[in-house]
């Protein structure tokens, strides 16, 4: 088990968003975490990066409790994060944002290495390569913020909706990007509005609402309009 | 045509020590956003700092500029982890700082004042005299310009070009995100203040040499550097130098037709005049949502 959810309790201030969730990712898969606004998606993933502090329950990497270790060491251990809204840095050249994504690498030819493993990857950005990453598309901005994650070589990347925003056309061709990465052998673990392409990708999933797991099991499963119904509405 | 050139080189000198504070608030507030209008008094500090070194206690020139860099260094740093860092862990927003910030320039004048008393201070600087195309220029002023053109070239390289200066520059982008990528984003702003702080430092010797100090000036080269930055767009380091230019060459225009009386003036008109029509300044940068 890469990573393994227990009992999960967090929230900010008084108010409790997540009340015990429990969930599990195996190395490999791509796990899509549904539910509508407010279910507590987003401060799950928080939870899980450090962003913000669980108040009870466990967080296991590989077995191990990742207790409060902070946000620079969890990269370090191979989990990687891309946050709502194609956050790029506007004023930063693409280059400047792909290095910035491997920070914490100490050695220049690792991140060149990194650099251009991206690059290939992503062949939009390479043309686009001195220019300032506010100038990009929406599309493209996706592609530099999940490239910039890419620079650690993560075993695990965590997205939170990476369609936001984005035309159909260019979500698809996100989507086929991740499922590369997949195939390449990186786990995701992605929080998802748009129900039908998480579920088109995805291996597996969990439905939040109110702060806990309403329904979970694969693909097939949960494409059941009923249980969907019953999980949203209930 | 002399007086042009007159004009425009004593406007550029003044420029050049608006330049060392805007340049250094701008960036501050790019990457903390705070508007450390007490930068003011850490210019003054290090002004004193390097004239108690070098006058009273006799020390040589460049052991007194490293005191000085160091003093205004340590003043800004502290400020920042003792007084801004405090407030952020408590979550405050921008009228927090801002009254923080008026009670650090206010706390730094008295304590200035109270070491070193209010009568003005002068070098009494010996320098000697160059004239060419009828413009009078004295050897330290040469050196003025060129040591705060070395100085904000050296800054605006490591700034465009290091490591530690790209992170910066995305932390003034997106904090969280920083954040999210491993920046130290707390060493990231001691640093900001750090550098900042030896750029006030070095302002406040060269207004040593060549004008005077006095205990009482740090708010007004506060709203300098305040209305410098604004002018340029704020947050732009090369806006800054720009809107320090503007001002310089304003105000010594002003100073030649008008007097000397209306060259506070002139900056507060011009201030008002951007604050009115064009709020995001010279270089603003409209931030994408």
């Amino acid at each position: 088990m890469l990573l393994e959810i227990k009992n999960l309790k967090a929230g900010y201030g008084d108010l409790e968003v997540l009340k015990g969730v429990s969930l599990e990712v195996k190395g490999g898969e791509v796990v899509a975490l549904l539910g509508p606004n407010g279910a507590g998606k987003s401060t799950l993933l928080k939870s899980i990066v450090g962003l913000t502090k669980k108040t009870d329950g466990e967080i296991l990497w590989k077995g191990r409790d990742l207790g409060r270790l902070p946000t620079h060491a969890l990269l370090e251990e191979g989990i990687g994060f891309v946050p709502q809204g194609r956050l790029v840095f506007p004023s930063l050249t693409v280059r400047e944002n792909l290095e910035m994504g491997g920070y914490l690498l100490d050695h220049k030819e690792t991140l060149e290495k990194n650099l251009e493993s991206v690059l290939m990857r992503f062949s939009v950005l390479k043309n686009k390569i001195k220019s300032r990453a506010g100038l990009l598309s929406g599309g493209e901005q996706q592609m530099l913020a999940i490239g910039r994650s890419l620079m650690m070589s993560p075993e695990l990347l965590i997205l939170d909706e990476p369609s936001l925003g984005l035309a159909p056309k260019i979500m698809t061709e996100v989507f086929e990007k991740l499922k590369e990465l997949n195939q390449g052998g990186t786990t995701l673990l992605i929080v998802e509005q748009n129900v039908r392409f998480a579920l088109r990708y995805a291996s597996r999933g969990y439905i939040l609402g109110n702060g806990e797991v309403r329904f979970s099991g694969r693909v097939e499963e949960l494409s059941d309009p009923r249980k969907m119904h019953e999980a949203f509405l209930m | 045509m002399e007086v042009i050139l007159q004009i425009l080189i004593n406007g550029i000198l003044a420029a050049s020590v608006y330049g060392l504070i805007a340049g250094g608030l701008s960036f501050l507030y790019a990457t903390t956003k705070i508007f450390h209008l007490a930068h003011g008094v850490v210019v003054v500090g290090g002004g004193y700092a390097f004239w108690w070194a070098a006058a009273k206690l006799g020390w040589p020139m460049w052991a007194a500029v490293i005191f000085a860099l160091i003093v205004s260094a340590l003043a800004g740093v502290a400020m920042n982890e003792f007084v801004y860092e405090v407030l952020r862990k408590k979550g405050t927003k921008g009228l927090g700082y801002l009254i923080a910030t008026l009670a650090l320039l206010t706390l730094g004048t008295a304590v200035v004042l109270a070491l070193f008393g209010a009568a003005p201070k002068t070098f009494n600087f010996e320098t000697s005299s160059h004239e060419a195309l009828g413009v009078v220029v004295t050897t330290l002023q040469f050196w003025i310009i060129a040591t705060s053109a070395l100085l904000l070239g050296i800054f605006y390289w490591t700034q465009k070009f290091t490591k530690f200066g790209k992170a910066m520059r995305a932390t003034a982008d997106n904090e969280t995100v920083a954040e999210v990528l491993g920046i130290d984003t707390k060493r990231i702003r001691r640093s900001a203040f750090a550098l900042s702080s030896i750029l006030a430092a070095a302002a406040g010797i060269l207004i040593g040499l060549e004008f005077n100090l006095d205990p009482n000036m740090g708010v007004l080269l506060a709203v300098k550097g305040f209305a410098a930055s604004v002018i340029g767009g704020v947050g732009s380091f090369g806006g800054a130098i720009i809107g320090s230019l503007i001002i310089g060459i304003v105000e010594q225009v002003v100073v030649w037709f008008g007097g000397a009386g209306w060259r506070n003036a002139a900056t507060f008109l011009i201030l008002f005049l951007f604050l009115l029509f064009k709020p995001s300044g010279l270089f603003g940068s409209k931030r994408e949502t």
